[in-house]
């Protein structure tokens, strides 16, 4: 089970680069100097992590913006920021 | 096959500390007509290639449209950028990009610190950001690191953070000597740039990684620039053909004044039998002026001789007390060579 209480801080070491029109960002992490492709639903969870929120606000908003199911949201939430922690580009709170 | 370098203005977002002299802080872009001319032309006479350069290159007004019309006329293309307009751009070229041959981004620290106190406050983030769009969308490219005393220390790193980075290879370029380079400190003694062509030497020879040296460094050949043997053209801003990208538009610029090489005035079969002769004549004065007078230390470091040439040194007579004002005298660079 994942905490929906827990919040995460975005590492300072991560380049953040939008690409226009294609709904997607690309991330750099400068210890690393690995590059990763975020899609606009890990672009929208980026950010909301970055602002602060818990994973249950995350999941959410992301159920309520791009109308998918709770099940689904804390899905692909949970993933991404497991993935996230695995590659240090974020930290827990 | 050649290549073309068409500066395609003066213009530039930056105002970089070891940027040349009176260059890049104008206002002026290449005339569509002229591009057109040489768009036209130039593959009749082997040129297959086209490299943008500026000032920044992607700040010329109608840069997509010169992109397209590169790009339907067959020419393969490339552009050299500090890359702080990239995100900008990149969604109005996106299509043109198989016919890309790289973009040469400029690198000029291994930090934000080192990086930003020549080219300004977030230079470096905004090439990341370039470069990360570069490695996203499997776009080529490469980088060119200016050394300069400040940054001389980070050859190895520089060169480290370029495959790191990902690019396809970094080239070492030397500062070319003028009075912004003299007045802040940054320019490189006759020592320094040994001591650094050897490290670019060492760095090339344990690296499988693509390394290489600008034009300017110590070489036994008597025309080692891509221009001198006729496999480059750089054509300015103003639309004229120019022997090297590094002489037009400052001092007494080389070739620049003849209205025979002016592409807004004459076609370009015209324009460039008449560079073709001055570089022919060009050679042939350095050929004789060396084999009447042998070649010394400074005659290995062909920039001066081009420089010389173009009367672009009389300027060092301000800075007597320096390595360089002595240098370029005790080998009688003060004045244009003959070859009498």
């Amino acid at each position: 089970m994942i905490d929906h209480n827990q919040s995460f801080k975005t590492s300072p070491d991560v380049v953040v680069t939008e690409l226009d029109g294609e709904n997607e960002s690309v991330l750099l992490h400068l210890g690393t100097k690995k590059y990763y492709t975020l899609n606009e639903t890990g672009v929208r969870i980026w950010q909301l992590l970055g602002e602060g929120d818990t994973i249950g606000e995350v999941i959410r908003k992301i159920c309520t913006e791009y109308e998918v199911s709770s099940a689904s949201a804390e899905k692909s939430v949970s993933e991404l920021i497991q993935s996230l922690l695995k590659e240090a580009l974020l930290s827990q709170g | 096959m050649a290549t073309l370098l068409i500066e395609l203005t003066n213009r530039c977002n930056l105002n970089c500390r070891h940027c040349f002299d009176q260059r890049h802080g104008g206002h002026d872009d290449i005339r569509l007509p002229v591009i057109e001319k040489i768009i036209g032309r130039a593959g009749e006479h082997d040129f297959d290639t086209i490299v943008f350069t500026g000032g920044e290159p992607t700040l010329h007004r109608q840069f997509p449209q010169i992109v397209r019309r590169v790009y339907e006329a067959g020419y393969r293309f490339g552009f050299v950028s500090n890359g702080q307009n990239f995100q900008k751009i990149y969604p109005q070229i996106k299509f043109f990009l198989d016919r890309l041959e790289t973009i040469t981004f400029s690198l000029d620290g291994v930090t934000p610190e080192s990086h930003d106190s020549l080219r300004g406050d977030g230079t470096f983030t905004n090439l990341l950001k370039a470069i990360s769009i570069c490695v996203a969308k499997e776009i080529p490219f490469t980088f060119n690191s200016v050394l300069t005393a400040h940054n001389i220390h980070e050859i190895e790193l520089l060169a480290g953070l370029a495959q790191q980075l990902g690019s396809g290879g970094v080239r070492f370029g030397q500062l070319m000597l003028t009075p912004a380079a003299m007045d802040h400190g940054l320019a490189l003694t006759p020592d320094m740039i040994n001591t650094v062509a050897d490290k670019i030497e060492k760095l090339k020879e344990s690296h499988t990684y693509p390394i290489g040296m600008g034009p300017g460094f110590y070489t036994a050949l008597l025309f080692p620039c891509a221009s001198l043997q006729m496999a480059e053209l750089t054509i300015t801003h103003s639309g004229h053909l120019a022997l090297c990208c590094h002489l037009p538009d400052h001092g007494s610029a080389l070739l620049h004044q003849d209205s025979q090489l002016d592409l807004n005035h004459v076609e370009f079969e015209e324009a460039f039998a008449t560079w073709q002769g001055a570089v022919q004549s060009y050679r042939s004065t350095k050929k004789i002026y060396f084999n009447n007078r042998g070649k010394g230390f400074a005659e290995h470091l062909p920039c001066w001789f081009c420089q010389s040439y173009s009367n672009q040194v009389n300027w060092l007579k301000a800075y007597a007390n320096t390595h360089w004002f002595r240098f370029i005298e005790e080998n009688n660079f003060l004045g244009r060579p003959s070859n009498d």
